[in-house]
C-alpha cells in the first residue's frame, strides 16, 4: 500500500510540477503576445477609423467598398470601429457604414448564425441587428425560436427595423412567448418609439397576460401614447389590481387633464397599492382641485400613500407648502405631521 | 497495543490523504469550471454597452448603504466614489454607527449636511438614531448617525431608511469601479422574478492610486503580507465563487460589495444581530427562507464588477480579520446547519452546506491536527522521510498549480495588473504563501472555533492607512 502511495504521489507532483511550468509559461507568452496585439489593433483601429471617415465626408460609395475590401481580413478593429460609428453618427454616413458592413463582414456573420455555438450566434444576431434593413427582416425569423438569449437579440434586431410589418412579428412573438422576460421585452419595445402606437392599440384588446398587459399600458405612459386615452379608460376600473396601478401610472405620465375625474376614483379604490399610484399621478397633475385628496391621504394609515401624498403637495408649489405646514402642526396624527414636516425640511435643504 | 496504534496511525493517514486529495480536486475542478463559466459571460456581454442600461425605461433604483465605524481616513473618498457611480437612480446612505472619530464631523463639513426629520418605516428593531441628516450639495446622500450597535445593526439601520427596491451593502473603506453598479445589477433586470442577490469582484485597492473616488492606477502594493493576500482573493473570488455560482451553491456575498433584493431581506429580518459574519448569515437565510417557501430564485456572482477594499497591512491585522471571518462562518453554518444535507433545500443542503461543513469550516482545524499528528510521529520516529518529503512538495506544487490558474483567470478575463513583472511577483508569492503564511492563517481560523466556545464577539478593528490619493500638478 505504501509503495503504491509513494508512487502516486511521486507521479502526482511530477505531473503538477510540469503543468505549473506550461501554465506559466502560457500566461507569460499570452501576456506578451497579447500586449503587440493590442499595439497592432490600436494601430489599426486609428487607421481604419480615419478611413472610414474619409469616406463618410466624401459620401463615396466606391470608397466605402475599398475601404471594406481592405480591412476585410481585421475582423475585430472594423468591428469595433463600425460599432462605435453606428452609435454616433446618424443620416447618409450610416448608408456608408452599411455598405462597409456588407462588404467586409455580413457573409460571416451569415454564417456565423448558423453555428452550433449560441455564444456565435448571439454575436452575429446582434451585430446584424445593428446594420439590418426592411428586407433582411426574414434571417432574424428562424431566429425566434431558437435559444431565449438569441430570440431575445433577434426580436432586438427587428425592433431596429422601422417597418410595420416587422414591427408586428414582434409583437407577435411577445404575444405567444410564454415565459416573457418583461424587462428585456420593455427596453425592446421602449425602443421603437411611438411607431407601435396602433399595435398597442390592437394589443390592449386582446386577452393578454396580466404581465403583459401591464407592460403595454405602462409603456402607453412612458413612450407617451396620448391617442391611447380612451382604451386604458376603460381599463382604470380593471378586476385585477395591477392594470389599475398601471393604468393610473399611464395617466400620471401621460398628463391629460381629463383624467383626474378617473385618478380621483383610483385614488379611494380597495387596494392602498393603486391609491398610492393614483395620489403620485394626481400630483404630478398640478390640477390645484386635488389639493383636499392629496391633503386627505397625507392621513392615509399607509406610507407609500402618505409619501406620495406629500410629494404631490410640494409639487403644486406655495398652495401645497402651505398645506403641508398646516398638516405638520396639526396633532391628530403623528404620521401626517412627521410626513408634511419631513417634505418641508426637504424643501428647506434641496434650495 | 503497538499494533493498535500502528492501525490508528494507518487510518489517520489515509484520511488526511483522502482530504487533500479531495479538496484539491475540488478547488481544481471550481477552477475548470470557473474558466468556462467566465469565458461563457465574457462572451454573452460582448457587444453589450453598459450604457444601455442607463437608458432603460424599468432600471430598478437601488439604495447603496454603507456603515461605517471610525473610518475618518476613507469616508469622504469612499463617498464621493459612491455618489459618482454610473447608474439611472440610486441613493447613498452612510449610517455612521457611533463612530468615535471624526467620521461624522468629516462628512459634515464637506457635504454641508444638515440635520432633518425624516420619517421610516422601521421594519427592524436597531439601535437608537441620533439624528438623520442630508446635503443640499449632494441630494444623493442621507447620512444616519445612530447609537454603536455593530455592524449588522448598521446595516439594519440603513435598511430602514432606504427607499429603494434594490439595496447595494458596502464597506465604507472600499471604492467601486463606476460601471461596478451597473454590471452587478444586471441580472436584476435580465431575471426581475428570480433574482434576489448577486455579487462582484473584490480587490484590494492597497498601492493603488485613488482620485475623486476612483481608482487611477492599480500598482501591485510594497507589503508582503497584502501581496500574499492578492493571491487569495482572486482564487476565492474567480475560481471559488464563480463556480460555485454556477452549481447555484454560492452562500458567500461578500458583505463588502453585495446587492440584494430589499423585500427579500425584510422578510427574513434584516441581517442578524448576534452574528459577526452578517454577509454570509444573510444568503444563507435567504436560500434557506426561499426553498422553504418553495420559492424559485437565484443568487449569482458576476466576475467583472469590481470593487477596490483595503486590506490589513500587519500581521495583527490579519489575524483578527481571518479569524472573525471564520467565526461569522461557523457561527452561519450552525444556524442554519437544518439544511446540512438535507434534499429540501437542494442544491444549497447537498453540496453547498457539506462543502462549506467539511472543507471550509473543518478544513484550518484538520490541517492543523496534520501538522499536530506530523510533529508527534517526528518525536516518535515513524516518519516516512522520503514519503513526506514527496507528500509536502506534492502539497506545494498542487497550491501553486492553482494559484497559477486563478491568475490565468484574471489574464483572461479582468487583467488589472498592467505590467508583466506584477503577474510574476504574484506568482512567486502563490509558491511563497506555502511556506508559514499558509500555516498562519490555518492556525488562526483554528483559533477561531476555540474562541467561539469562549464566546468571543469581538468584531476586532483594522488599522487604516487610507487611500493613496493622487496630487493635483496644477
Amino acid at each position: 500500500m505504501n509503495i503504491f502511495l509513494r508512487i502516486v504521489v511521486t507521479y502526482s507532483l511530477l505531473f503538477c510540477l510540469l503543468f505549473c511550468i506550461c501554465l506559466l509559461t502560457f500566461i507569460v507568452l499570452r501576456r506578451i503576445i497579447i500586449q503587440y496585439q493590442e499595439a497592432m489593433f490600436k494601430t489599426r483601429y486609428l487607421q481604419a477609423e480615419q478611413e472610414i471617415l474619409m469616406a463618410i465626408s466624401l459620401g463615396k460609395p466606391e470608397l466605402a467598398i475599398q475601404v471594406a475590401q481592405k480591412y476585410k481580413s481585421q475582423v475585430k478593429a472594423l468591428t469595433q470601429v463600425l460599432v462605435n460609428f453606428m452609435e454616433t453618427i446618424s443620416g447618409n454616413g450610416r448608408e456608408i457604414l452599411k455598405i462597409i458592413f456588407d462588404h467586409a463582414l455580413k457573409e460571416r456573420l451569415l454564417k456565423d448564425l448558423h453555428s452550433h455555438l449560441v455564444i456565435r450566434r448571439l454575436r452575429a444576431t446582434r451585430l446584424l441587428g445593428l446594420f439590418a434593413v426592411s428586407s433582411e427582416t426574414a434571417t432574424f425569423l428562424e431566429l425566434l425560436h431558437d435559444k431565449p438569449l438569441v430570440k431575445l437579440a433577434a426580436v432586438n434586431a427587428l425592433a431596429h427595423v422601422p417597418d410595420q410589418d416587422t414591427l408586428s412579428l414582434v409583437f407577435q412573438v411577445f404575444e405567444k412567448d410564454s415565459c416573457p422576460n418583461i424587462y428585456t421585452y420593455t427596453s425592446i419595445i421602449f425602443g421603437i418609439g411611438n411607431k407601435i402606437e396602433p399595435l398597442i392599440k390592437n394589443y390592449l384588446k386582446k386577452s393578454l397576460s396580466v404581465e403583459k398587459m401591464s407592460l403595454l399600458i405602462e409603456l402607453a405612459g412612458k413612450i407617451p401614447l396620448g391617442s391611447l386615452y380612451p382604451e386604458l379608460l376603460d381599463l382604470a376600473s380593471h378586476h385585477e389590481k395591477e392594470i389599475r396601478i398601471k393604468v393610473a401610472k399611464a395617466f400620471g405620465k401621460l398628463l391629460i387633464p381629463d383624467s383626474y375625474e378617473t385618478l380621483l376614483k383610483l385614488a379611494r379604490d380597495n387596494a392602498w397599492e393603486v391609491q398610492a399610484q393614483a395620489i403620485k399621478s394626481l400630483g404630478n397633475l398640478k390640477n390645484p382641485e386635488a389639493l383636499e385628496i392629496l391633503t386627505e391621504a397625507l392621513f392615509s394609515p399607509f406610507w407609500y400613500v402618505r409619501y406620495n401624498a406629500r410629494e404631490g403637495l410640494l409639487k403644486l408649489g406655495p398652495q401645497g407648502i402651505r398645506r403641508l405646514e398646516e398638516v405638520s402642526q396639526q396633532k391628530i396624527d403623528r404620521f401626517a405631521s412627521d410626513m408634511a414636516e419631513m417634505a418641508l425640511d426637504d424643501l428647506r435643504y434641496s434650495r | 497495543m503497538l499494533a493498535y496504534l500502528n492501525f490508528i496511525i494507518h487510518i489517520f493517514n489515509n484520511f488526511i490523504l483522502a482530504y487533500f486529495f479531495l479538496i484539491n480536486s475540488f478547488y481544481l475542478f471550481f477552477l475548470i469550471f470557473s474558466l468556462f463559466g467566465i469565458f461563457r459571460y465574457r462572451s454573452l456581454t460582448s457587444n453589450v454597452r453598459m450604457n444601455e442600461v442607463l437608458s432603460l425605461p424599468l432600471a430598478k433604483p437601488v439604495s447603496i448603504i454603507a456603515p461605517a465605524f471610525n473610518e475618518e481616513l476613507n469616508i469622504i473618498e469612499s463617498v464621493k466614489s459612491l455618489l459618482s457611480l454610473q447608474y439611472p437612480l440610486h441613493e447613498v446612505i452612510v449610517v455612521n454607527d457611533g463612530s468615535d472619530d471624526l467620521t461624522l464631523e468629516k462628512l459634515i463639513r464637506t457635504f454641508d449636511l444638515k440635520k432633518v426629520k425624516k420619517v421610516f418605516k422601521k421594519s427592524i428593531e436597531t439601535q437608537p438614531i441620533r439624528g438623520i441628516y442630508v446635503s443640499p450639495l449632494e441630494p444623493k446622500l442621507v447620512v444616519v448617525d445612530k447609537i454603536n450597535g455593530k455592524k449588522a445593526d448598521a446595516l439594519n439601520a440603513g435598511l430602514n431608511v432606504s427607499r429603494y427596491p434594490l439595496f447595494c451593502a458596502i464597506d465604507t473603506d472600499s471604492v467601486l469601479d463606476r460601471d461596478a453598479l451597473l454590471k452587478v445589477a444586471r441580472p436584476f433586470h435580465e431575471d426581475p422574478e428570480r433574482t434576489v442577490g448577486a455579487g462582484g469582484i473584490v480587490s484590494l485597492s492597497n498601492g493603488c492610486v485613488i482620485e475623486r473616488g476612483r481608482i487611477l492606477r492599480v500598482r501591485l502594493p510594497r507589503n508582503f503580507f497584502v501581496r500574499f493576500q492578492i493571491i487569495e482573493y482572486l482564487r476565492a473570488f474567480l475560481g471559488g465563487r464563480m463556480a460555485l455560482s454556477m452549481l447555484k451553491s454560492i452562500l458567500v456575498i461578500s458583505g463588502t460589495f453585495g446587492i440584494f433584493r430589499k423585500d427579500i431581506a425584510l422578510q427574513i429580518g434584516g441581517y442578524r444581530n448576534d452574528t459577526i459574519g452578517e454577509d454570509m448569515d444573510l444568503v444563507v437565510r435567504m436560500r434557506k427562507y426561499l426553498h422553504e417557501q418553495k420559492r424559485p430564485y437565484r443568487i449569482t456572482f458576476i466576475p467583472d464588477p469590481i470593487c477596490w477594499t483595503e486590506a490589513p497591512e500587519t500581521l495583527k491585522g490579519l489575524e483578527r480579520q481571518r479569524n472573525r471571518w471564520h467565526r461569522g462562518l461557523i457561527e452561519s453554518l450552525f444556524h442554519s446547519f437544518k439544511m446540512f444535507l438535507n434534499p429540501r433545500y437542494g442544491a444549497t443542503g447537498m453540496f453547498a452546506m457539506p462543502f462549506y461543513v467539511i472543507f471550509e469550516m473543518f478544513g484550518p482545524l484538520l490541517e492543523l491536527l496534520g501538522y499536530v499528528i506530523f510533529a508527534c510521529y517526528v518525536f516518535l520516529g515513524k516518519v516516512n522521510y522520503p514519503f513526506a518529503l514527496d507528500f509536502f512538495l506534492l502539497a506545494i506544487v498542487f497550491g501553486t498549480l492553482i494559484s497559477l490558474a486563478a491568475i490565468l483567470l484574471e489574464e483572461f478575463f479582468l487583467r488589472r495588473y498592467p505590467r508583466l513583472t506584477d503577474i510574476l511577483i504574484i506568482i512567486a508569492f502563490g509558491v511563497l504563501e506555502n511556506f508559514l503564511y499558509r500555516q498562519f492563517l490555518s492556525f488562526v481560523r483554528a483559533k477561531a472555533f476555540f474562541d467561539l466556545t469562549r464566546g468571543e464577539k469581538k468584531w476586532g478593528q483594522m488599522e487604516r492607512k487610507g487611500f493613496v490619493i493622487e496630487q493635483s500638478h496644477s
